[in-house]
């Protein structure tokens, strides 16, 4: 049974080695869980065809390290709860972003350097990743990727689209001490900034609506304008009417010094102007001395340069050619209007100083132009009543325009995010992979492990094998010898046998009678050579041949009957009376077979049987 | 070895051999190389052994081995005194089946029974059935909570329960569709009072349903008994005669602050949106457009901008006729859910359609499509009857917005 | 905990009947051989009454603890049917994030409208998970996916078990759908009382303004709509276009001439002194800007008679004009922007003069009046006005909606599955036969397989 031997041991031990395995394989698959990772990816492109040459839309740099900046990734943190919870350094470790080339524009880029020209392409689409550990869950991995892009969308958009948010100017306007008109001004100044910014977004986007508002622009324009046309010159009439002030001395001092600054500055630019044209007579003097001006309507260019220049720092940047003529010519306007305006200012700064200086007629004695107090304060009982009137109105103006602030924050808001999504588009939403493919791996660790055990015991099996060979083989016929047998009883000591286990007992009687007559080594090379027509006999039938003592042969078939066996025995015998070695040898032996009946009997009885049932038989010299 | 000895001469034997013989066959004795045979029975032995004698013999010796010495007898019953096994070979077959079918019979009485209990127990409380429905008419969203056979009865003392829950809720709109009131209920006021609180939280519509109409009006509202009653025919008939018969539960509900709506239409501002309630009286198929149709066109033709939702106690005219519009949204009761709900089939049973009525493409119960708006079939509030089985009571809670 | 053990408690019964089998198999079979273990096995009585009872017992405890079970978790599929969601973007043309479906603001308003009680946001939010129905993979391009359907699933825990499951994901994907409609989709509207104005106290003039701005507003809805759907008719055979020329019209007509004109002709003025002191106001700032720009204009000019001749000189260049025919440019020098800029100017001189002068017009006329400051004709001429402002509004708003729905598509479906009364039986099913089997197992463990 030496082949089916280790099967049988494997099959004994299956059930052991089969929970073994699962305990180990539950084990590992904890181990895998608990070290996993989700990484969500989302990919990104920008689409501005400025993107390509490696610039965002305002030509700065494109840096697409800002998806994982402090900025962002603070936002994220505030807008999704988890401040005290995740450190911002924490999560911006776990994003990643991997640019992907456009493998077109990648071999043209190689092409055109080869031959010498000049090609920029930096990729513009790119992976945005987030790992998420097995306990935060693949949910969490594809929630913060899907918040950072909505926060640096915007971000964006921003910093390099919608550059100049509209501020609201008139939140800080009770933090000082102003004066009505001073609020008034603040007020109109920072409608006409408001309008300034809104006017450009209306050029871009003429039609954008907010959803969060309904309002659109051009609402918010006409709002502001109908703000400022009704209710903002209303009070600033009022108040010149009135001459409602604070306190008339700190206000007359105010636009007074005003215009001292106004007059001081004036000198400053009238100086710097002065200079320019200096400059500028210098300037043309030389270009007409050396001739670089005769150049004349006939002259046609070859080609446009190149708009890009690069920089000390080794980036591309555009390029500032205008003449530096024209920017000296463009200084002495610009410092010629500060002057002039300068001056226009000043004047309304006198007009203010007069229009709360002047007596309206109800002093007889002019009295008002010395005092501290306009002469409406002077003169009119509802002087204070209506100071309170205008404080109620200018706080009503101020609550309505902080609204329409608020309106407008939210639709420019609203508008960036809407940029960013245009400018950048998302080619695949965010997906999550586990890293590790726990359910593949554990079923790979549970079929390892039972081939690694199943292994270890053919091994161990093998082991015993050689054990077998060393201590239960016959070294003459390589048969198995009499301790196997005994070990082999003691084994099936008390066991049935199965339906179809014969026993074969060969039992040469002649032996010494042949070792004498033919000498000892023949008598072993008799006995080898019978071992050798045993086996040919016995085929592949998987019978186990045993020598039980010197001259005693025993063979062990199963799944065989008696008539098999003795067929079997009778080649055996032909062999033995065909042969030609050893021809000049007779061998006198006796052959006993036994088959086990179903249920009955024991190996230790069937060899009984086998030996009561021996007969007689001579294979004659020749 | 007994065993093996009796399977052996099975296989080995006729089939009627084991039968007559070998199933009757006992080993007594299989050891000391005896092997001693008992036939019980009270077929002569000699038969059996004069043919089959040496063929046993050689099979039983094959099995156990030759040197067994083997005796057979015979001992004979009176009454068919088998052994134990023998008799339990005989029975075994007959007695699993009779088990299988009495322990059928017991489980599926005590499952029915576990079942009407358990659904009585659970029906103590309602359940709260949400629907979206959207119209671009609606400025804004808006919440319609429809209460609908209650049946006079009570969910809490003074049904403090339904109250807190509608309360909760927030509705905009509360609408009473029918049977509210139960016919036999000895008096009005434990609904009256439910209305009267409730009118409190959102605006209130009340229409009747048969019981109402049973306990008021005394006769049925079809064609004839109504042309009858009043003495129209199709040229003289004057819907408003009908209207204009109060009745105390109308005075009680109205004093509460609830609009009864008797085939008329009343409008209401939810927000920013007007919403039109038209409440059906007359809500069978003979009467609907004779007595309620000129108001019900009015409701459905002005004021096209204003939202329309249809309250009518029974659903029968959504599947008599079939109209270009039923308004934006129709909401009714009446049918119980069917009362006893399968799965599967939906509705076992309805007074008006009879069984499996979803199967036959009636309304009774949820949500239906009737010329391409909503239609929303309440199973009531009633929780008196056994046989509602899963069958929850209900209140329907109706949110309405533009997508 | 107690709980899930009680779901699982069957599981248990059938797993110790099986080991309980194994084992005494297992120890039992060691002495056997193949063919007696296998013997035992086809002599066992597979049908026993016991076994059935059992069975039926165990499996009809599964199906009840199993259907108590299933009540407490039910998915959704979220599914955006709008056109634009296709780019990962919402209906505005902001990007689009899945993670507001189970957002606080969502989960609170579902909490709102289900009155819940004993539950907090936190709570539910716990128990919901989203995820795409199909997504994508970033390996390759082929593979890359935008996902336009979600999947919310609700699985109760201890803190929500009392909320009934089916209701609960209902209620947040309906919240969820509100949430979107008011962030995301057309939400012009129009103006409630309290943000209308009171008439009877403002100006007459300033009325004009007011109407002047509502009817623009309306126009340019109506324009913005016409740009994303300029060929989209409405239930009333109407265009965006249409209707902004009916607006168009009567703006020009009724607001501008009409009101305006009876206005000014009558010198319909509440407070006739406080409103020219306005305008007289205005002409004095509008003075001052005036005279800055007027001062930038003569600027350019002086810098342009400054630049000297031999600094003009240009080139040719070959070029395209704008609408891409090639020509003969030249380059550009220092006037070319003052001119342009000049030219800026002098408009805005312009534009603050004809301010002027309108404002003096209107001084003019209301000084040249007698003192009127309430008219029955003006008064009624604003509410016949502001009644066709209001119808107009409501019919670009009806029109918008109409847009708005055709292209939404109903935005938001929502369809929610819980576990299917098949899905159950199948379960259960599942449950007797291995129930049966390991009871059976056991039985003929105990029964056949003596010990020797």
């Amino acid at each position: 049974m030496k082949k089916s031997r280790i099967f049988t041991i494997i099959r004994k031990v299956l059930p052991f080695i089969v929970v073994f395995c699962l305990l180990a394989t539950l084990f590992i698959r904890a181990k895998l869980s608990s070290s996993n990772t989700f990484i969500a990816s989302e990919v990104i492109h920008y689409n501005d065809e400025q993107a390509e040459k490696g610039f965002a839309p305002t030509g700065d740099k494109l840096d697409v390290n800002e998806i994982k900046s402090s900025a962002v990734m603070s936002k994220v943190v505030n807008r999704m709860g988890l401040t005290g919870i995740y450190s911002v350094d924490n999560l911006i470790s776990r994003i990643s972003i991997t640019p992907l080339p456009d493998a077109d524009k990648l071999a043209q880029k190689e092409a055109k350097l080869e031959e010498g020209e000049e090609y920029i392409y930096e990729p513009s689409t790119f992976i945005v990743s987030f790992a998420a550990t097995s306990d935060e869950g693949p949910e969490f991995a594809r929630t913060i990727l899907d918040e950072t892009l909505d926060v640096y969308f915007a971000e964006y958009s921003q910093k390099y689209v919608n550059i100049a948010p509209a501020n609201n100017t008139v939140d800080k306007l009770y933090d000082e001490n102003y004066d009505y008109i001073e609020m008034m001004e603040l007020i109109d100044d920072g409608i006409d900034e408001t309008l300034t910014t809104l006017y450009q977004r209306m050029e871009k986007n003429p039609y954008y609506r907010a959803t969060s508002t309904g309002a659109s622009f051009n609402d918010i324009v006409d709002e502001f304008n109908y703000l400022r046309s009704v209710k903002v010159s209303s009070l600033f009439a009022r108040i010149y009417k009135y001459q409602l002030t604070k306190n008339k001395s700190v206000l007359v001092s105010d636009y007074t010094t005003r215009i001292d600054n106004n007059n001081i500055a004036n000198t400053k630019e009238t100086s710097i102007v002065e200079d320019i044209v200096v400059v500028i007579d210098a300037y043309v003097t030389k270009m007409r001395e050396s001739g670089n001006t005769n150049i004349t309507y006939e002259y046609i260019l070859d080609n446009l340069h190149e708009r890009n220049l690069t920089g000390d720092n080794g980036y591309i940047t555009y390029g500032d050619q205008t003449v530096t003529y024209d920017e000296l010519i463009y200084g002495w306007r610009d410092h010629n209007e500060l002057k002039e305006h300068a001056i226009i200012d000043s004047a309304y700064c006198r007009y203010v100083i007069d229009t709360f200086q002047k007596c309206t007629g109800a002093c007889g004695s002019g009295e008002c132009q010395n005092s501290d107090k306009t002469c409406t304060e002077l003169h009119n009982a509802n002087y204070n009543n209506m100071k309170q009137e205008i404080d109620e109105e200018i706080k009503v103006l101020v609550d309505e325009l902080t609204k329409l602030y608020d309106v407008t924050t939210q639709t420019n808001n609203e508008y960036n995010e809407f940029l960013g999504a245009s400018y950048i588009s998302v080619l695949s939403t965010a997906s999550v992979v586990s890293s590790v493919n726990v359910n593949l791996y554990t079923i790979i660790a549970f079929f390892f492990l039972v081939v690694v055990c199943c292994g270890g015991l053919l091994v161990i099996g093998r082991l015993g094998d050689i054990i077998h060979n060393n201590f239960y083989t016959d070294p003459l016929t390589g048969f198995a010898n009499h301790a196997y047998l005994e070990k082999y009883l003691d084994s099936m000591k008390g066991k049935i046998l199965d339906l179809g286990t014969v026993f074969c007992m060969i039992e040469i009687t002649n032996l010494p009678a042949i070792n004498e007559k033919h000498t000892r080594k023949s008598g072993d090379e008799v006995l080898k050579m019978l071992a050798r027509f045993m086996k040919n006999a016995f085929g592949k039938s998987g019978a186990e041949f045993v020598r039980e003592s010197k001259g005693n042969f025993l063979v062990m078939a199963n799944s065989t009957k008696y008539d098999t066996v003795r067929e079997t025995m009778d080649h055996f015998k032909r062999y033995l009376d065909e042969r030609e070695e050893f021809a000049e040898v007779q061998i006198e032996y006796k052959v006993g077979i036994a088959e086990a009946a179903e249920g009955e009997h024991t190996a230790l009885k069937l060899l009984t049987e086998a030996a009561r049932d021996k007969k007689p038989y001579v294979s004659e010299a020749k | 070895m007994k065993t093996r000895i009796i399977e052996h001469l099975k296989k080995v034997l006729p089939p009627e051999v084991v039968f007559t013989w070998i199933d009757n066959f006992v080993i007594e004795k299989c050891e000391n190389n005896e092997i001693v045979i008992v036939y019980y029975g009270n077929e002569p032995l000699s038969k059996f052994k004069k043919e089959y004698q040496e063929t046993v013999y050689s099979h039983i010796c094959f099995v156990a081995g030759y040197e067994n010495k083997i005796k057979l007898k015979q001992r004979k019953v009176k009454r068919e005194k088998v052994p134990k096994d023998i008799k339990e070979k005989k029975q075994g077959r007959g007695s699993v089946a009779k088990w299988f079918v009495l322990s059928f019979i017991f489980i599926a009485i005590a499952l029915s029974i576990a079942l009407v209990i358990g659904n009585y127990i659970a029906d103590r409380t309602f359940q709260e059935t949400f629907y979206n429905v959207s119209s671009l008419k609606a400025n804004n969203t808006m919440r319609v909570i429809q209460i609908s056979d209650l049946h006079s009865c009570e969910y809490g003392e003074n049904n403090k329960v339904l109250i807190d829950r509608v309360t909760k809720l927030k509705p905009d709109i509360i609408i009473y569709t029918g049977d509210c009131l139960d016919s036999k209920a000895a008096s009005r006021t434990n609904v009256v009072k439910l209305c009267e609180t409730l009118a409190k939280v959102a605006p209130s519509y009340y229409i009747y349903g048969n019981n109402e109409v049973e306990r008021f009006y005394k006769f049925p509202l079809n064609q004839t008994e109504l042309d009858a009653k009043f003495g129209f025919n199709d040229k003289n008939r004057d819907p408003s005669k009908l209207t204009a018969i109060t009745d105390d539960l109308e005075k009680d509900l109205e004093a509460a602050g609830v609009k009864v709506l008797k085939n008329e239409k009343d409008t209401v501002l939810v927000g920013t949106t007007n919403v039109d309630v038209f409440g059906v009286l007359t809500s069978n198929p003979s009467s609907f457009w004779s007595y309620a149709g000129d108001e019900f066109n009015k409701f459905l033709y002005e004021n096209t901008e204003n939202l329309k939702i249809m309250a009518i106690h029974e659903p029968t005219v959504f599947t008599e006729f079939e109209v270009e519009t039923w308004g934006d949204l129709a909401i009714c009761g009446h049918t119980h859910g069917g009362t006893a709900r399968l799965p599967l089939f939906g509705a076992l049973y309805t007074h008006e359609e009879g069984f499996l009525p979803e199967r036959q493409g009636y309304y009774v119960f949820g949500r239906y499509e009737v010329s391409g708006r909503p239609l929303i079939v309440n199973s009531g509030l009633v929780n008196n009857n056994l046989l509602r089985i899963n069958n929850k009571p209900e209140v329907v809670i109706i949110d309405i917005n533009r997508f | 905990m107690l709980t899930s053990l009680l779901y699982k408690l069957p599981y248990l019964v059938i797993g110790v009947f099986f080991v309980i089998a194994a084992v005494t198999i297992f120890l039992r079979a060691r002495k056997m051989t193949r063919s007696e273990f296998f013997k035992v096995f086809k002599e066992a009585k597979y049908i026993q009454a016991w076994v059935l009872i059992v069975t039926f017992v165990l499996s009809f405890a599964f199906g009840v603890l199993n259907h108590l079970n299933s009540k407490n978790w039910v998915s959704a599929v979220v599914a955006l049917n709008y056109s634009e969601a296709s780019q990962a973007q919402n209906s505005n043309g902001t990007r689009y994030n899945m993670a507001e479906i189970t957002c606080d603001e969502v989960i609170e308003k579902a909490i709102e409208k289900g009155a819940f009680e004993n539950v907090t946001v936190k709570d539910i939010k716990s128990c919901l998970s989203v995820y795409p129905y199909v997504q994508g993979n970033v390996n390759s391009k082929e593979e890359y996916h935008i996902s336009t359907e979600f999947i919310v699933e609700y699985c109760a825990s201890r803190k929500t078990r009392h909320l009934d499951a089916e209701s609960v994901i209902q209620l947040i994907t309906s919240a969820y759908k509100e949430y979107y409609i008011e962030k995301y989709t057309d939400s012009y509207r129009l103006k409630t009382d309290e943000e209308r104005p009171d008439f009877s106290k403002m100006e007459y003039m300033d009325i004009v303004l007011y109407l002047n701005k509502e009817a623009t507003g309306i126009l340019n809805y109506l324009y913005g709509l016409s740009e994303k759907g300029s060929s989209f008719v409405t239930s009333t055979n109407t265009t965006f276009n249409s209707i902004a020329g009916k607006v168009f019209q009567f703006r020009q007509t009724q607001i501008e001439e009409n009101l305006k004109s009876l206005i000014l002709q009558n010198g319909i003025v509440r407070d006739k002194s406080g409103y020219v002191d306005r305008l007289s106001y205005q002409n004095v700032n509008t003075g001052f800007d005036r005279q800055k720009h007027a001062a930038s204009f003569n600027l350019c000019n002086q810098a342009i008679a400054m630049y000297s001749e031999e600094m003009t000189r240009v080139v040719l260049v070959p070029t395209w004009d704008e609408v891409g025919k090639y020509y003969m440019g030249r380059t550009k020098v220092g006037i070319d922007e003052l001119s342009v800029k000049a030219t800026g100017y002098s408009d805005l001189v312009a534009g603050n003069e004809k301010e002027i002068m309108d404002n003096n017009l209107v001084i003019s006329k209301m000084n040249a009046a007698a003192n009127v400051n309430v008219n029955q004709m003006a008064d009624t001429l604003v509410a016949s006005i502001d009644k066709s402002l209001i119808d107009f509004t409501k019919e670009a708003i009806t029109a918008g909606r109409e847009f708005s729905n055709y292209k939404m598509n109903q935005c938001i479906a929502v369809s929610v599955s819980g576990t299917s009364l098949f899905s159950e039986l199948k379960d259960i099913l599942i449950f007797a036969i291995l129930a049966y089997a390991a009871i059976v197992l056991y039985a003929i463990a105990k029964k056949d397989f003596k010990k020797e």
